[in-house]
């Protein structure tokens, strides 16, 4: 039973999933709160509570290996997604490195890589147009790029970039890929085994349907660490381990929010991700349908699109539209979303655009009275 | 009566190779290492008796394991697996 339960939500509208989403599955909820009253720390002992602990955490490795094609060993637990980047970018990116980068990466790729003085070149600025992207990709290599970093589905957008081949040509010319699957993994196909990736991160909060707290970096290359500390073997060392995970993994593990995202997994599993990806596109339909008529109204839309639709309305702020959403208990984000560089691409800055984004929770019922509001707004 | 320690060097490895003897039908649970195998740095272990070793002594090849150890007599003595 149970996989289509989820918790009931304080009443309003949701539709801000792009940022996390709200409606887990009852039993994420249940997990925590086990993983709260029965786990300890993993590692730093034989008793019971923390070979719980070890447990709850290897099949939460097993679970992401089976919907990922990895490995336990590669799957690396992170705070975020924006964590797991910062140690993928450490582990490739230096001064000087030459590094292409799709135009519709979020701050959690630019920011590390402009703290760390790589040379920075942008392609496939041009929104909805895979086959464009690649054919730049290609080129930058060509001419000599080192690493390559893409995010697999824009977070403002939706817009899914031509990631699979692009892994392709990564491992053909052999440069180091980072993908960015936030937006993506639940939704989309991610596999470390046929990517190509030396590295894939990912939050667990999102289309996972895990606690925030959590992320994955799936590695399939060695990582550097970004964090230094204990990790419950080998105490006499002055260094961290050489193996994975161990090696990326320093502290206590968020073992309850581990848990939690256990159970996310299991349920994205069994649903299914590409039976997740239809429902997404029909909940779409309707809410373009909800927006259609409105005066001045400019939609984001393209091919293959996941659930998350940007809009602006001719000669109305988005920051005031949002607001006045939020005054009516619809949740929606609005602005440049963490991802100026998307917006700069797309030509939607500065002001930037509303985002809604859904989720296999979003009900139909949802979107139409999303759509009643909208009316009378305008 | 010997004891073989086959030793791990993380949780993570060490859970894995559980799960691959409880397929054939052996169900251990990874402990802490004794002290004497704790300073060569490989902190987990599983313990199998004479015969669970015997039945599962191809099975280890698979079973990413760093070192192994048979206890004999009280002295602790590596083993290679051949």
């Amino acid at each position: 039973m149970g996989g289509r339960r989820a918790c009931r939500q304080a009443e309003g509208i949701y539709l801000d999933n792009g940022a996390t989403t709200l409606r887990k599955p009852m039993a994420v909820y249940t997990a925590v709160s086990d993983g709260m009253k029965n786990c300890g720390s993993v590692g730093r002992g034989s008793h019971k509570w923390a070979m719980q602990a070890a447990q709850t955490v290897h099949n939460c490795r097993k679970e992401a290996g089976l919907l990922f094609d990895a490995e336990p060993e590669q799957v690396v637990f992170t705070q975020n997604a924006t964590h797991g980047l910062n140690i993928a970018l450490a582990s490739l990116c230096r001064e000087g490195t030459r590094v292409v980068i799709s135009g519709y990466e979020h701050n959690a790729v630019l920011r590390p890589l402009v703290a760390s003085g790589a040379k920075i070149q942008v392609v496939g600025r041009k929104l909805f147009d895979p086959q464009g992207a690649l054919e730049e990709f290609e080129k930058a290599i060509r001419e000599g790029a080192e690493v390559a970093v893409c995010n697999c589905c824009s977070n403002v957008f939706g817009y899914v970039l031509p990631y699979g081949d692009l892994g392709e040509l990564c491992r053909k010319r052999e440069i180091p890929l980072i993908l960015d699957a936030s937006q993506a993994a639940g939704v989309l196909p991610i596999s470390l085994r046929e990517s190509g990736a030396a590295f894939i991160a990912m939050p667990g909060h999102k289309g996972l349907y895990g606690p925030q707290g959590t992320g994955l970096l799936l590695c399939a290359a060695e990582g550097r660490p970004l964090l230094y500390g204990g990790t419950g073997g080998n105490s006499r060392s002055r260094e961290m381990p050489e193996f994975l995970p161990d090696r990326l993994e320093a502290g206590t593990h968020n073992v309850w929010g581990i848990a939690g995202l256990l159970e996310g997994l299991r349920y994205v599993r069994k649903r299914g991700t590409g039976n997740i990806f239809a429902k997404e596109q029909e909940l779409m339909k309707l809410l373009c349908k909800e927006l259609e008529g409105t005066k001045g109204l400019r939609l984001y839309k393209g091919r293959g699109q996941i659930g998350v639709l940007s809009l602006r309305i001719e000669g109305r702020d988005c920051g005031e539209l949002a607001q006045a959403l939020a005054d009516r208990g619809i949740a929606v984000r609005a602005g440049l979303h963490c991802a100026p560089l998307a917006h700069e691409s797309a030509g939607t800055a500065p002001m930037g655009t509303l985002r809604l984004s859904l989720s296999d929770f979003t009900e139909p019922r949802e979107l139409q009275g999303f759509g009643s509001v909208w009316k009378k707004l305008f | 009566m010997k004891e073989y320690y086959v030793m791990f060097r993380s949780m993570t490895s060490a859970m894995g190779a559980a799960e691959k003897l409880a397929e054939v039908g052996l169900h251990l649970k990874p402990r802490g290492a004794p002290e004497v195998l704790r300073r060569e740095g490989c902190g987990f272990c599983l313990v199998l008796q004479e015969g669970q070793f015997r039945a599962v002594r191809e099975m280890l090849r698979y079973c990413r394991y760093e070192r192994l150890y048979v206890l004999e007599k009280g002295h602790m003595k590596e083993l290679a697996l051949s």
